[in-house]
């Protein structure tokens, strides 16, 4: 699996490797994200900061803020470096395009599976790679 | 193995390619790339005028440092609303903000947030059932970001809008267009599962609707659900909507008394019959356990989430026509309402205001004001959803009219 490309649609494309931070299968961000800190404040990854981090959920939920909560994590210098959504990015996506954020979505429920159970991914131009996997089950 | 192409190309008018050429400013330019991004990824072919926007994420807890960025960007750049745009609850009441012991820092962010969205042409409604105070008609095209009206809208008034972002909203508001995909086809707004509940599961309250709103919408999460066998009131349907947008992304439903406007109710779906979800009491009761089964005696009530509507403060009031002395051990309440009720209605805010204190502009869920108490008893599982991380003591729900009943009728 680990030298598999996963294939996703994607904005912003992107050339880097980073730690996962997994979200949920449903994910707001007004109540999960704190946008002063950084922090996780509800949730699977609650406790852990996504400062730096490849964020990954099933799909958005909730509140409509979540453009507001992400140009909020600019002004605090607290960005994720990427984005993976396993439906569609659509409420987020006015943040994703105005902070040219990697952002790559519609990704088959296979390789989803692996993808949030991976705690190191490398994003390229073409799709996603599992550097790390299976840290949690 | 590689990318996934964006869905297609949309047209563009003559004027609009002109603004993304930068005719109106690079601002103009940015926000219509934004809906073009949005609109081709969602395989919009065009975008459509709408009526009227209603924006998220105003008060300064939700929107930020975010938001006053990019409003005081879209007001220097001398932008303006082409339609009618309003706005959800912010961080306070206007006029009486000082008795909510808030941050004076939050006071000052807040109200300039505030003056930039009037400075461009928002309309300072500041709540969140835009649907009760200024109703959309049959048809209309919209661009509304506020979950839970948005949904009804589209269900019970049979408007048309997806379910926009804040920040989309925004630029649909200054540019009056959005792209033509999602809920603004007839050909999307079908069914996509139907709902029924056993006989041993018959809700009552407004608050069991939304908790089964919260439930289901963790199921449905972006379909249609159609709901059979069930006949609940405008003020039930308001908090089960409420609920399913709140924990999926449910922007319409079809329920089979309420006769949409627009006549689009098909039970099946290319000859295919629609998969059935059956929700039973015990199924019911092991998912409400996770908000109910903590003991606690709040010092705060809030109620009004979504904001009261007039049939919901009748409701109250006709519960309290006969009511005795006041309990002194139970908690102390807050109703969420519209400004515009002050003139509307205003014998009957007159009578709320006895019960409990009357707050406008603002609800629980975006105001720092519920912090400095201890433990709070909330009426939906919105606020609940929302609050639970955010509020520092404990937190629960009850129905609205039970806790009233028990405060003011000592049962």
């Amino acid at each position: 699996m680990d030298a598999e490309l996963i294939k996703a649609r994607i904005l912003n494309p992107t050339e880097l490797e980073g730690s996962v931070l997994f979200l949920g299968e449903n994910f707001s961000a007004y109540g999960t994200i704190d946008p002063v800190t950084g922090q996780i404040i509800d949730g699977p990854a609650m406790g852990q900061n996504l400062r730096g981090r490849i964020l990954i959920c099933g799909s958005e939920a909730g509140s409509t803020v979540a453009p507001w909560i992400f140009l909020s994590l600019r002004e605090s210098a607290n960005l994720p470096i990427a984005l993976i959504v396993r439906t569609n990015v659509v409420v987020l996506l006015p943040a994703c395009v105005l902070l040219h954020l990697p952002t790559y979505d519609q990704i088959s429920e296979k390789d989803y599976a692996f993808l949030r159970n991976a705690s190191r991914l490398r994003l390229t131009h073409e799709g996603i790679r599992i550097i790390d996997g299976f840290t949690q089950n | 193995m590689g990318s996934i192409p964006i869905a297609g190309v949309m047209y563009l008018t003559s004027r609009q390619e002109a603004i993304l050429g930068g005719s109106e400013g690079t601002i103009s330019a940015q926000l219509l790339r934004i809906l073009l991004e949005l609109g081709e990824r969602q395989g919009a072919d065009q975008m459509i005028p709408i009526v009227s926007a209603h924006l998220s994420g105003i008060s300064y807890l939700t929107g930020g440092a975010g938001a006053l960025r990019l409003y005081r960007e879209l007001g220097a750049a001398g932008l303006r609303c082409a339609v009618r745009t309003s706005i959800n609850p912010c961080g306070f009441d206007l006029r009486r903000f000082k008795e909510m012991g808030l941050e004076p820092e939050f006071v000052r962010a807040q109200q300039e947030l505030l003056d930039l969205m009037r400075g461009i042409g928002v309309q300072t409604s500041c709540s969140c059932i835009p649907q009760m105070i200024d109703p959309p008609q049959a048809g209309d095209h919209l661009a509304w970001a506020e979950s839970s009206a948005l949904s009804y809208a589209n269900t019970v008034l049979g408007a048309y809008t997806n379910r926009e972002s804040g920040l989309t909203a925004l630029i649909s508001g200054v540019l009056g267009i959005t792209p033509n995909y999602g809920m603004h086809l007839d050909r999307n707004r079908v069914s996509t599962c139907e709902i029924r509940l056993d006989p041993s599961f018959v809700p009552h309250t407004s608050l069991e609707f939304s908790l089964l709103g919260g439930m289901l919408g963790e199921r449905v999460n972006d379909g249609i659900p159609f709901f059979r066998g069930i006949q609940p009131t405008i003020p039930q349907i308001k908090a089960l909507l409420a609920g399913m947008a709140t924990s999926g992304q449910v922007a319409m439903a079809y329920f089979e008394h309420l006769g949409l406007p627009l006549t689009i109710l098909p039970r099946e779906r290319n000859d295919r019959v629609l998969p059935l979800i059956v929700i039973d009491r015990s199924e019911y009761q092991a998912y409400v356990e996770r908000f109910t089964n903590e003991a606690i005696e709040p010092d705060l009530a809030v109620f009004g989430c979504p904001h009261l509507t007039e049939a919901e403060i009748d409701q109250i009031l006709r519960l309290t026509e006969q009511c005795q002395d006041r309990q002194s051990n139970k908690p102390i309440i807050w109703f969420f309402c519209p400004r515009v009720f002050e003139q509307r209605i205003p014998d009957k805010l007159a009578r709320l205001s006895e019960l409990g204190t009357v707050w406008f502009d603002t609800c629980m869920v975006v105001s720092p004001a519920v912090q400095s108490y201890r433990s709070l008893v909330v009426d939906s599982y919105k606020s609940y959803r929302y609050l639970r991380p955010l509020f520092a003591g404990r937190i629960t729900v009850r129905d609205r009219l039970d806790l009233i009943n028990e405060v003011f009728n000592g049962r």
